[in-house]
């Protein structure tokens, strides 16, 4: 095995205080008994299920909470299990159901895929686990689908197909929807900063 | 145990950078998810929230929100928790001193939001039960 260069030994160094840092919510997921599983709920295309991890804990009740979770990855990245310790941890804390939602990610699904996906499993929970109160909660890009999710419920809350959905939590969310293209677009068209510049790419 | 979005990542040797996520990650997932939206000057609350009206906002649910100091996205964040302020929906809203992601100090970010969403459970069951 080859030695690590000096550019590598930081970032090993950083791995392990990372999973030294989380190691105590694992335990408490442990601890709790908080059971995992693969699981799947019905999208609006016939045929094709959304991909999710359900995380339990064991003394949940008939009102225990339902948490719609959904992972972080810059729109692009990353997985629900990939994010287990997080979504265990909720469920060991809050004693709740945490559906950990695997979302389509862009390139290949480009918008609204994944905010479908979203709205899909929030319906598909509220009916699996009907009179439950409902969060919706994310990090990053899932921070960024939680919101829009909220937004979605909330437009639809007069209709036949309202989703009663308690709050919504946002970790260091994606909001902006900007960044885009090129300095000059920055400064001409993006429509929240009415023409001010923003910083150059 | 994979601790984060990118720890499972197989190129993340190659583009280390992308674990601090700047400006080149998110230009990149916005272009790729947006390639098929409408054009900007269409763009409404489907694509932001930040482009939400005051009365699309008090009707959402109430928001939790943090943003980190160190972060890339920490503008857009506390933009977003100073709109839900201003309309009444932020239920709790905090400047995280940390970077972004699943690193560091992400055990207070848990605990606190934990706690929040408790709060925010809690209250959302005692106003249903003043209501019944």
């Amino acid at each position: 095995m080859r030695a690590l260069t000096w550019i590598e030994r930081p970032f090993l160094i950083f791995a392990f205080w990372v999973a030294g840092a989380l190691l105590p919510f694992a335990r408490l997921a442990s601890r709790v008994g908080v059971q995992s599983r693969d699981d799947a709920l019905p999208s609006r295309e016939p045929g094709r299920a959304i991909a999710v991890r359900v995380h339990e804990a064991p003394q949940n009740g008939p009102d225990a909470p339902v948490v719609l979770w959904f992972h972080g990855g810059g729109l692009f990245l990353g997985s629900a299990r990939g994010e287990d310790v997080l979504a265990r941890y909720f469920a060991a804390r809050l004693k709740a159901t945490v559906v950990s939602v695997d979302y389509r990610l862009t390139p290949e699904y480009p918008w609204p895929s994944a905010l479908d996906d979203c709205e899909d499993s929030a319906r598909a929970a509220a009916t699996r686990w009907p009179r439950r109160p409902m969060l919706v909660a994310g990090m990053s890009a899932g921070g960024y689908y939680a919101i829009q999710l909220a937004l979605v419920l909330a437009h639809a809350a007069s209709s036949d197909a309202a989703v009663d959905v308690r709050g919504h939590v946002a970790i260091a969310p994606m909001v902006k929807a900007v960044a885009l293209l090129s300095r000059t677009y920055n400064c001409y068209f993006d429509p929240l900063h009415a023409g001010r510049p923003l910083h150059p790419l | 145990m994979q601790v984060g979005p990118f720890t499972h990542f197989d190129s993340v040797g190659a583009c280390w950078e992308l674990a601090l996520f700047p400006h080149r990650a998110i230009h990149f997932g916005w272009s790729k998810l947006l390639r098929s939206a409408p054009l900007p000057h269409k763009w409404d609350w489907r694509i932001s929230a930040l482009l939400a009206s005051d009365d699309q906002l008090r009707r959402i649910a109430p928001g939790i929100v943090t943003y980190h100091h160190f972060d890339t996205l920490c503008d857009e964040g506390r933009l977003y928790a100073e709109r839900l302020e201003a309309v009444g929906r932020l239920a709790a809203g905090a400047r995280m001193p940390y970077p972004h992601g699943s690193s560091v100090g992400m055990g207070h970010v848990l605990s606190w939001a934990a706690s929040e969403m408790e709060s925010l459970l809690g209250a959302s069951a005692s106003a249903a039960s003043h209501k019944t």
